[in-house]
């Protein structure tokens, strides 16, 4: 490589604090020094102009870069956006608040009504269940009979132990299986349109479950009813239907149908089904035995 | 631009946060934006960097201090910035601490051609670690102060001072290098 030498032990000093020199942040007297030498030094006097022509062409260089058109109208764009979104969001959650009072008011007026008279409980049923298949009806009137409509608040007065003997084990069985944020607070015996069922309610805040047992009646059977499959889970087919909020998750053991009801979306609703099922299975079938 | 003042007057209360933010922080969008975008390489991350910078320095606007210096903050704010977006992209060479220390230590009398141009320097100076690359950029095109841009980056001013002159001894070989592909600037010193 090309190199001139600077031999001199002044000059090595002097290159040593060259860039501080050029960039002002030497103290005076060291400055004064330095431009001492270089009037009898024209090797560090080109090597000081060679810094600072490169310093310069290279400030020029990015200095000429262009900046995008508009950079500096997206910039205040989104600063805008920032500094308003109180408003916005405040108003928009005004909206979701006066709705979410509106649907709550008309939920407690239709709750209220409900209460009043059994016909009109039952046109409340009938004209929900009426848009699923006959044998997802089961489930999700019970569902709606029992926990919706009867246990409002009464469901901490009855207990998890109303469950008839040869189905008490199901309680371990749900506590195995489900998580703890889903708590079981009733688990009965119920009798909706003359059949009996086996009823367990969860609850947590405003999400109610139900998990209904029912035997089965007349060949009743959801394979047969062609439902699509939603699911297999550990060999069992599992089915699923929707109406107005509420879904429903079922499988067939052989002498039972498993229905999980509930405000859920559609697959945690399936999920919960979905992980009682095998133990469940074994469990009905062995009692069936 | 670059060399216009960069300590702000006395905050005026009559001022709304807007408008002080107007008057003090968005001057330095352009040279931000150059900045980011010798670090970045690339013009669309440079402006998302940008976009970031200024929403940072809004938030946090009513904690920098009226009177201190605008300039020096919101570059703080884009190094960091830019280190966060670093992470990301991992698009930055890593550096050789000895091989670099090596090169910068030589003296290259070799001058750098006129004949370079523009976006050979840029290439040049996008070609050197990062390290150096924003050490140079600060005090060499920005103008910062060594205890500023030690503040920028968070180093101590003795990694500014040496950082600086080993990225400037690299860019300058990297030019000499370019000159010589054109066959110009070989016998500039004619000691050979």
């Amino acid at each position: 490589m090309t190199q001139t030498r600077f031999g001199e032990q002044a000059c090595q000093k002097v290159l040593a604090r060259l860039d501080s020199y050029i960039d002002n942040e030497l103290l005076t007297e060291s400055s004064l020094e330095l431009m001492e030498h270089f009037q009898r030094c024209t090797a560090c006097t080109r090597e000081s102009q060679e810094r600072r022509n490169v310093r310069a062409r290279l400030q020029t260089a990015v200095r000429e870069v262009k900046v995008p058109q508009g950079l500096e109208d997206r910039v205040r764009d989104r600063l805008r956006e920032t500094r308003e979104p109180r408003p916005k969001r405040f108003l928009l959650m005004s909206i979701a608040a006066t709705l979410a009072v509106c649907f709550g008011s008309w939920v407690a007026y239709q709750l209220g009504a409900l209460r009043l008279t059994t016909a009109s409980q039952e046109s409340y049923v009938a004209a929900i269940s009426g848009e699923v298949a006959s044998i997802i009806r089961v489930g999700l009137g019970d569902h709606l009979h029992c926990a919706l409509l009867r246990q409002r608040g009464r469901r901490s007065e009855d207990g998890v132990d109303k469950l008839p003997v040869e189905f008490k084990e199901l309680v371990p069985i749900v506590h195995q299986h489900l998580p703890s944020d889903l708590p079981l607070v009733l688990a009965h015996e119920c009798r909706y349109h003359g059949r009996n069922f086996v009823h367990l309610t969860f609850q947590n805040g405003r999400t109610l479950l139900s998990l209904v047992i029912a035997k089965k009646q007349d060949g009743e059977s959801l394979d047969g009813a062609h439902l699509p499959r939603a699911l297999s889970q550990a060999g069992i087919p599992m089915y699923t239907a929707g109406a107005r909020g509420f879904e429903v998750a079922a499988f067939e053991s052989r002498g039972f149908l498993v229905y999980t009801v509930s405000d859920l979306s559609q697959a945690n609703n399936l999920g919960v089904l979905a992980a009682l099922a095998p133990s469940l299975q074994d469990f009905l079938n062995q009692m069936v035995a | 631009m670059g060399d216009s003042p960069i300590s702000v007057g006395p905050v005026h209360c009559d001022r709304s946060a807007e408008e002080r933010f107007e008057s003090e922080a968005m001057p330095h969008l352009n040279d931000l934006f150059r900045t980011a975008l010798r670090m970045t390489g690339e013009r669309g991350q440079a402006e998302d960097v940008i976009q970031e910078v200024y929403l940072q320095a809004w938030r946090s606007f009513e904690n920098f201090e009226a009177g201190t210096n605008c300039r020096a903050w919101l570059y703080k704010i884009l190094f960091h910035c830019v280190s966060h977006h670093r992470r990301k992209w991992f698009r930055f060479p890593l550096l050789k601490e000895k091989e670099e220390f090596l090169e910068a230590n030589l003296v290259q009398p070799d001058s750098v051609s006129e004949h370079v141009t523009d976006s050979e320097i840029l290439k040049a100076l996008d070609e050197i670690p990062a390290e150096f690359r924003s050490v140079v950029l600060l005090a060499d095109v920005e103008e910062f102060a060594y205890k500023e841009v030690a503040e920028i980056l968070s180093i101590p001013i003795g990694t500014v001072m040496s950082r600086l002159s080993r990225g400037r001894a690299l860019l300058r070989k990297r030019l000499i290098q370019v000159a010589r592909s054109y066959g110009i600037g070989k016998s500039v010193q004619g000691d050979k």
